[in-house]
């Protein structure tokens, strides 16, 4: 599959701070990839590398098959991306902030009426900027990221400060953006709703990339079984028997990786050696879990 | 480039600040006029300087002395008002975030300065062509009342071709100083405040003419500042519509540097300025709002 962005141990650090820690990246052609990460964890320095809005420290980057050092212009000829929080000129309308980019761009007006009705702002596109409500904001923000056809559409928190019908709404044109074969790099800290439309992740910590891959894989499912005590002797009966291939820690209790119509079997194995059992159940966690699993981990080490 | 003209050319147009400033602008020079216009009126006729100040008021509100002081209003106070107008244009796009949404389309940085800096200076000329037009306006109006016939020689409009574009070269440092603090200081304070020092230090409190008392080197320091090159330009313009301020000021026109010393000293200080602005755009990270 083709490869739409991919960085090569990209750094950028301001100072003694390090933002971004030599990040391997690789987003594909018509994928909706999810850049998530804890505020601060280096997700708008990524972006604005990306972008070449900011310089990288050390490390490559290409989009859509450019360097985005050497060969800026040629790069994000095909490239829509809304950063932070949308930033527009608040004396002017939703369409002449709009027109100001059509303009520069070299674009008919005809083409800034279609993204508005893109992202259903039509009807207060003449409106000033300063008077629209966060969810207008980013729904204009989006325009813009839209307003040239691009390939690759970066969007960095486009939920922000949405209530849930407006979340919705985003995810659906996230969606359909996908659906007509651009790609889509999705900057957020909502993790519930990277999991609902992203194909694949890469999730961020301190400036470094600690997991990445299809979002299927990264969740966990198999058995959880808490017991009542009789940690150790549980773990051992459940680590010595052979259907069972894997048990780990899961906030206290165990995750066994083992078929899930398998749990009156575990039940008998631990009540028969006198383990009691408080809790067995079919056990799928959510990109969340998994993202604070993985980030305490980090933290322990 | 032209399209990027175009779309600075619609946010700058829409900008209320640009309108405040443009009227405000207007205003003082018709308030300057007025103020001539009725000391030439009021005050008695008298002998020696006082009746060649009155008189070079005078000449100052007809044709077509009406044009140098059209002229010389965008020269002093139009000055200022360029100043907070580059420092708007420029660190607002810092403090709004909007240099990052434009910059993320269009990387080319030099492209999007100049083409910021074209339309502010073709803003600038529209200003002055406005400032003329209604001091003209103005002089027609109060002329007959001053007993003088509305006369215009084709050579007073041959003459105001250059005698603008001089106008609109004196700004010209001050706008890329302006817009290089702007960029330094990524906010509309930084630009006004230092674009406004550099004026004030320079004009206000005449604190560089201090370095020609001292003679020798520092003579010829203070005859390389902006200033004192733009002064021989402004005087120029003066000239060329008949008025004649050395008759009514202390000003010896030989200490003054010549007009080809004078626009070449102004053309290095704005080369210079642009040089360093457009190092520095083509630098710096861009960052979010601040």
């Amino acid at each position: 599959m083709e490869t739409t962005i991919r960085t090569e141990e990209l750094t950028k650090r301001f100072g003694d701070r390090v933002a971004v820690d030599r990040i391997n990246l690789e987003v594909r052609s018509g994928e909706i990839f999810g850049f998530l990460g804890p505020n601060g964890a280096g997700k708008t320095t990524t972006i604005s590398m990306l972008l070449g809005l900011i310089r990288p420290t050390s490390g490559r980057a290409f989009v859509l098959g450019y360097d985005i050092q050497k060969e800026t212009a040629a790069a994000l000829r095909e490239v829509g991306a809304m950063i932070e929080s949308p930033a527009f000129y608040p004396y002017l309308s939703g369409r002449d902030n709009l027109r100001v980019l059509a303009r520069a761009a070299g674009l008919p007006d005809r083409r800034v009426d279609e993204v508005l009705e893109q992202v259903d702002l039509s009807s207060r596109a003449r409106d000033r900027f300063s008077a629209y409500s966060q969810g207008m904001k980013q729904r204009l923000g989006i325009a813009a990221a839209l307003l040239h056809r691009p390939r690759l559409i970066m969007l960095d928190e486009p939920t922000n400060g949405l209530d849930p019908a407006g979340q919705l709404e985003i995810r659906n044109l996230v969606r359909s953006l996908a659906d007509s074969g651009r790609t889509v790099f999705l900057c957020s800290h909502m993790l519930h709703e990277v999991e609902q439309i992203c194909q694949r992740v890469a999730i961020l910590k301190q400036g470094r990339i600690i997991a990445q891959g299809e979002v299927a894989a990264l969740v966990r499912r198999g058995v959880l079984v808490r017991t009542i005590g009789e940690r150790e002797r549980a773990e051992a009966l459940l680590r010595a028997t052979p259907w069972i291939s894997s048990v780990s820690d899961c906030g206290g209790a165990f995750l066994i990786d083992a078929p899930g119509d398998r749990t009156a079997d575990i039940n008998a194995l631990l009540t028969a050696s006198g383990v009691p059992v408080a809790e067995i159940r079919k056990y799928e966690s959510s990109l969340e879990e998994f993202f604070l699993e993985v980030t305490a981990e980090r933290e322990r080490r | 480039m032209i399209n990027l003209i175009r779309a600075e050319w619609l946010k700058l147009s829409r900008r209320p600040l640009s309108w405040i400033l443009l009227i405000l602008f207007l205003v003082l020079l018709v308030a300057q006029i007025l103020t001539q216009f009725a000391l030439t009126i009021i005050i008695p006729v008298q002998s020696g300087v006082v009746n060649a100040q009155i008189e070079e008021w005078r000449r100052g509100v007809i044709f077509p002395g009406i044009f140098a002081t059209a002229l010389s209003h965008v020269n002093s106070l139009g000055g200022i008002f360029a100043v907070i107008f580059v420092a708007g244009a420029i660190g607002s796009e810092y403090s709004w975030g909007t240099l990052r949404t434009q910059l993320a389309r269009d990387p080319a940085r030099d492209r999007y300065l100049l083409a910021k800096l074209t339309t502010i200076m073709l803003m600038l000329t529209v200003a002055t062509l406005l400032a003329m037009l209604l001091a003209s306006l103005l002089s027609v109006i109060l002329s007959p009342i001053l007993g003088s016939a509305i006369s215009i020689t084709s050579s007073d409009l041959i003459n105001l071709i250059p005698a603008t574009l001089r106008a609109l070269y004196v700004l010209l440092p001050y706008v890329l100083l302006t817009a290089y603090a702007a960029l330094l200081t990524r906010s509309v304070l930084g630009g006004v405040a230092i674009g406004l020092s550099y004026i004030i230090v320079e004009t206000g409190f005449g604190a560089l003419a201090l370095l020609r008392v001292l003679g020798g080197v520092w003579a010829l320091v203070y005859n390389l500042t902006i200033g004192q090159n733009i002064n021989t330009l402004t005087l120029m313009n003066r000239h060329a519509f008949g008025l004649r301020p050395e008759t009514t000021a202390p000003l010896d026109l030989t200490q003054l540097p010549s007009p080809l010393q004078a626009t070449i000293v102004v053309a290095v200080y704005s080369a210079l300025f642009l040089v360093f602005a457009l190092i520095l755009f083509r630098r710096r990270d861009i960052s979010g709002p601040g």
